[in-house]
């Protein structure tokens, strides 16, 4: 367009009547394409190979910092290797540790040899399959050092891992889903992996080859399912022009077309550069039954949405008086004028509603449209509350109940039938709040351990035995100090409402459930107590004021301007989930 | 080796057949260079236009390629400005020199710096920090540090802060590719900032500016051919008409005239061309009637005077056999009256033999015969002459026939002039006639041992009435005319006469004739000089040389 321009005006010139516009038509100024946090710019660290004549601890400093880049072509530390002396004999792949202090102990020489000891916080670790899991501890590592045929001190012993602070986690890696199939239902998982950017075609490489390799061991415990046969490997990723072509090896074969390219195309998708997909196998160009064309577009699959289609659904809170309302730009609704409820869910077709009682022991489930409530559990620890039930995709409503000492987790599946999950690995704590997913395989939740509310994620499966577990819960931040209550905003992030290290008062977090790092976001002000999000929709939360006359306010985003409305003497919101 | 060799041959037959045909085609066009005025004026134009258009492009290119930096050089600067401010905010907003932080810190900042150059990557920023081990500071995207050029960064860290360089380098990538760019850099309390900009746009937009001047630049350059070619066309045509017409004026078609179109300067070459050829025909035709009148006279005067001299010529013969009756003095008149009396008829004979040849009149009554008979029956006429002058006629004949298709009658004349010419110039020595003959012609040369010729007479004897000393009274009956008639004798024939004489070695006089009627004349059997005096010459030719040495 430019260039057009540029031309025409050269035209002019040389013809004589050179003039540029003063005035024109307004045309659209948008450049197209979809932009993703994974198109913002990156840095990388410049890393230096050892000085001459350094110290060992000087060395090891250096060598941490080098280590921090994953430069050369596959993203293996080249330069880092120069402090080792045998710079074959490290592999530490993507496995760190993620520390947010380090310091170096004083260095203790053994003969020839010098010990050279750090010791610091960690926040978590990253495995070498790319799953992050917060666990914030101290921990200490050793290096050994002698000095080579030049005198110089090289690195001779090392840990494995790497050792990476927050800031270098978030320059070196992106967090990227990978998409995989629920067990039992045809709705994608996401599945996020922190991928080391060496280079924007090596990431989108690695993203499929990660994709193919199959979910991480995490995840790979609540029995997802994936399209592509045991043994497909990538021949060839081409990127140009918005199509990708992936090329896969001969075993893709026998696998499921369809489910091959929904995968494909969700998890490639994520990259800015990728609009379209042609699949291949073994070189050949493969047509996908129900597609007219072998170039695939994203939206061939967008009903595969792991955050749900169609348009964002209505909100709902609870009145001062206890009734269910719903709340649209002016004001609440009240649905039903006999119908009483407390921390209600409502559910994903918006026709049946669980509620706790006043007192919280007792679940039961209401049909909005003929009003008939019926009750479905009753408390059964000693001391039991339950805690707000949440809803998956299929229908089940999932409510876990607490008492000081322990708690249980409950399935009450179709609205009707109350099944107690056996594998519930949460069993010995509190547990504060839970949320299920979409999908209904992965379980958030505010778990008391040792003092602090840490917000865990879970995964929901059925056991060998038949029986339906929840179990695998890992934190996912080690910064929220403790949490008060949580929401799903989409597939891989919570919001949640906690207190971070230095901010006693109550905030409203983003936080990723892949353990990248959580994002605050402006609140309403007050205290607020309790949230709800959904795909699309604004935030909703209840802000507790406690001047001459205290009372909640339920406070929505505006998706306008970024401001909170709120709607006074209004309690426990909610969306469909 | 056997394979190799016709290939060489081959291929030294393909770069000979093209050398050839390269020359060929210079040949064609130098030809058509020097022919045709449109040809030159063509070239010269597409020459010309061609070298004007490439400065001028070249300029044009110049100043929008350096108005096009200046601009980037410039945004770039504010750029930098800009960034340092942000990165200086962010360096003091707190104090701690702790190197986790710092590099927290500078981490921030590129990152912060990166994320305004926007998705396109209008720049990528480069922190240099030399104070921290195993890191030389922090880079954005997949630019490599090497970019920035080492000049640049000595002479930043020479510098006091927030002076700011740049420099136009070479941008490395990640993925092997590399552009041209403009760096800019500065330092920053401690650390070096850089901005490093691809021209990539820059670049773009040169080549498609380029592109447009070029296709602009031939377009304008053909039209200015086309527009020579046409004006050139307009002018030539016309030109090229003339020359036709004056080629016909010349090859005698004096009717030829030119087509006149128009008033503009071309009618009036045409007019004037058309003037001129009217006069010259005009001319031509007067001259032509004035010679025919000539002509006529003379024929006509010979004529009218043969009567009265037939008269007088029997009243002479009455008086001359009449002679001895009369007194000595009358008798003398008489003989006088006689001898000059044969002279008149010969003169006025010549004359119409003359008149005949100038009116085109003469033919050519050819018939195979021996020459050497006629020359036998010349040399009998003329063997009273030449005892009388006391030469003697020495004969060099083939010894077989010598058959010519020749008019006898002519010849028969041809022979006696030249025998009569040589006998009366002999000054009483040897005549030497000598005839040869080959396959297409025979000659017969007449060699006397006179006065000879001075130079430049060997042309002028064959003139009408021409002496060769003004002085000297004729002896013979000879009417001056002799030789003109002979040449024009043997021109009929197709044949040459020719004379060559030297003073004091005599004179030659050479008849060559075709031996076929009408066929053309190649050489002549026997030489123009005499082959004594040509071997005589050659020494002293060689004497006269050293002499002047």
């Amino acid at each position: 367009m430019r260039h057009v321009l540029l031309a025409a005006i050269v035209a002019m010139l040389l013809t004589g009547c050179a003039s540029l516009p003063s005035g024109s038509q307004v045309v659209s100024g948008r450049v197209g394409g979809h932009e993703q946090p994974i198109d913002d710019p990156y840095v990388r660290i410049i890393p230096v190979g050892p000085g001459r004549d350094w110290d060992p601890k000087t060395i090891v400093t250096a060598f941490r910092t080098a280590s921090a880049s994953f430069d050369g072509p596959n993203g293996e530390h080249q330069v880092a290797r120069r402090y080792l002396a045998c710079g074959g004999c490290w592999q530490p792949g993507v496995a760190s540790i993620v520390y947010d202090h380090l310091d170096l102990l004083p260095m203790q020489l053994n003969g020839a040899q010098v010990s050279v000891t750090v010791e610091g916080t960690q926040l978590g670790r990253i495995g070498s399959d790319g799953q992050y899991l917060a666990d914030a501890r101290r921990f200490k590592q050793t290096f050994r050092l002698r000095r080579d045929a030049q005198k110089q001190w090289r690195i001779t012993d090392l840990p494995q891992e790497l050792l990476l602070s927050r800031d270098d986690v978030n320059r070196a890696f992106r967090t990227l889903n990978l998409y995989f199939f629920a067990p039992d239902a045809q709705v994608l998982v996401p599945n996020p992996v922190f991928i080391p950017m060496v280079s924007r075609p090596w990431l989108s490489v690695q993203l499929v080859k990660q994709l193919l390799g199959g979910p991480t061991t995490w995840l790979s415990g609540a029995a997802v399912r994936t399209g592509f046969p045991d043994g497909t490997r990538l021949r060839r990723l081409d990127i140009s022009g918005g199509l990708a072509t992936v090329d896969l090896s001969r075993q893709a074969g026998t696998g499921d077309l369809r489910n091959m390219s929904i995968q494909l195309m969700w998890t490639l998708r994520q990259l800015s550069e990728v609009d379209q997909l042609k699949l291949e196998i073994d070189g050949k160009p493969v047509q996908v039954p129900g597609l007219n064309g072998i170039v695939q577009s994203a939206g061939d699959w967008a009903g595969f949405d792991p955050d749900g289609t169609g348009d964002p659904p209505p909100a709902y809170v609870r009145t001062d008086e206890g009734r269910l309302a719903r709340l649209d730009n002016y004001g609440e609704h009240v649905l039903s004028p006999k119908l009483r409820v407390a921390h209600p869910a409502i559910s994903y077709d918006g026709r049946e509603v669980a509620a706790l009682n006043d007192a919280g022991d007792t679940v039961t489930v209401t049909d909005l449209t003929s009003g008939a409530t019926r009750v479905v559990l009753a408390a059964t620890l000693k001391g039991g509350r339950f805690s707000t039930p949440s809803w998956d995709w299929r229908g089940n409503v999932w409510a876990v109940e607490s008492n000081a000492g322990g708690s249980r987790l409950w399935e009450i599946e179709g609205g009707t039938t109350t099944v107690a999950v056996d594998g519930w690995t949460l069993a010995p704590y509190t547990v504060k709040a839970l949320r299920i997913s979409r999908d209904g395989n992965r379980a958030a939740a505010i778990v008391q351990v040792g003092g602090v509310s840490q917000v865990q994620l879970g995964r929901v499966d059925r056991a060998p035995s038949g029986g339906l577990q929840a179990e695998g819960f890992i934190a996912i931040s080690s910064e929220l100090q403790s949490a008060i209550d949580l929401a799903w905003r989409n597939a891989d992030h919570l919001a949640v409402v906690g207190v971070t290290q230095g901010n006693p008062s109550p905030l409203l977090y983003d936080v990723p459930v892949s353990g990248a790092a959580i994002q605050p976001m402006v609140g309403p002000g007050g205290d607020i107590n309790a949230i709800a999000a959904y795909p699309g929709a604004p935030l909703l939360v209840t802000q507790h004021v406690s001047n001459a006359k205290p009372q909640d306010n339920v406070c929505r985003l505006s998706d306008s301007y970024g401001e909170w409305k709120c709607f006074g003497g209004t309690s426990a919101p909610a969306y469909p989930g | 080796m056997s394979a190799r060799m016709p290939l060489k041959t081959s291929a030294r037959r393909g770069v000979r057949v093209g050398r050839r045909f390269l020359r060929a085609v210079l040949r064609a066009a130098h030809s058509r260079w020097r022919r045709s005025i449109r040809v030159r004026v063509v070239t010269t134009t597409l020459l010309v236009s061609g070298v004007v258009v490439a400065v001028l492009g070249v300029f044009l290119m110049q100043q929008i390629t350096n108005a096009m930096l200046e601009a980037k050089e410039r945004a770039a600067l504010l750029q930098l400005d800009q960034g340092i401010g942000v990165a200086q905010g962010r360096l003091a907003a707190s104090g701690s020199s702790d190197p986790e932080t710092t590099n927290g810190k500078l981490n921030d900042i590129v990152t912060m710096l990166a994320r305004r150059s926007g998705p396109s990557g209008l720049y990528e920023v480069i922190i240099l920090d030399q104070n921290d081990p195993g890191s030389a500071g922090f880079s954005s995207n997949s630019i490599k540090p090497e970019s920035v050029p080492p000049r640049l960064i000595e002479q930043v860290d020479r510098s006091f802060a927030s002076t700011p360089y740049r420099t136009y380098g070479r941008l490395t990538y990640d993925d092997g590719s590399s552009m041209a760019g403009l760096i800019v850099g500065t330092k920053l309390s401690g650390y070096q900032l850089y901005y490093l900009f691809p021209l990539t746009e820059e670049q773009q937009s040169l080549a498609v500016v380029q592109q447009t001047l070029f296709g602009v630049g031939a377009a304008l350059v053909l039209l200015l051919a086309a527009i020579a070619s046409l004006v050139t066309r307009q002018v030539v045509i016309p030109v090229r008409l003339a020359a036709q017409s004056a080629e016909r004026l010349a090859a005698g078609r004096l009717e030829e005239r030119m087509k006149v179109r128009g008033e503009d300067d071309l009618a009036r070459l045409a007019t004037s061309f058309n003037d001129m050829a009217a006069n010259l025909q005009e001319k031509i035709v007067q001259l032509e009637e004035l010679s025919n009148v000539q002509r006529q006279f003379v024929s006509d005067v010979s004529h009218e005077l043969r009567t009265p001299l037939t008269t007088i010529r029997i009243a002479a013969d009455v008086l001359y056999e009449a002679r001895e009756a009369f007194d000595p003095l009358s008798s003398r008149s008489a003989e006088l009256l006689q001898s000059q009396l044969e002279r008149f008829e010969g003169l006025l004979a010549d004359l119409l033999e003359i008149s005949r040849y100038d009116a085109g009149a003469a033919t050519l009554d050819a018939e195979s015969i021996d020459v050497r008979e006629l020359l036998l029956r010349a040399v009998g006429d003329t063997e009273d002459l030449a005892e009388r002058k006391g030469s003697k006629i020495i004969q060099q004949l083939p010894g077989e026939a010598t058959m010519a298709e020749v008019d006898r009658r002519r010849v028969e004349r041809i022979l006696r002039n030249l025998l009569v010419n040589a006998i009366e110039h002999g000054e009483g020595k040897d005549i030497i006639v000598s005839v040869a003959a080959d396959r297409d012609a025979l000659a017969v040369a007449v060699r006397d041992h006179g006065c000879g010729l001075r130079p430049g007479e060997a042309h002028m004897v064959f003139d009408r009435f021409w002496r060769a000393d003004p002085a000297r009274a004729r002896t013979t009956g000879g009417t001056g005319l002799g030789l003109s008639i002979s040449k024009e004798d043997a021109r009929l024939h197709g044949g040459w006469l020719q004379a060559w004489g030297e003073p004091g070695q005599g004179s030659q006089f050479r008849l060559s004739l075709p031996r076929i009627a009408g066929a053309e004349l190649r050489g002549s059997p026997l030489p123009l000089v005499p082959p004594e005096v040509e071997l005589r010459r050659a020494p002293y030719a060689g004497l006269e040389l050293e002499a002047d040495a």
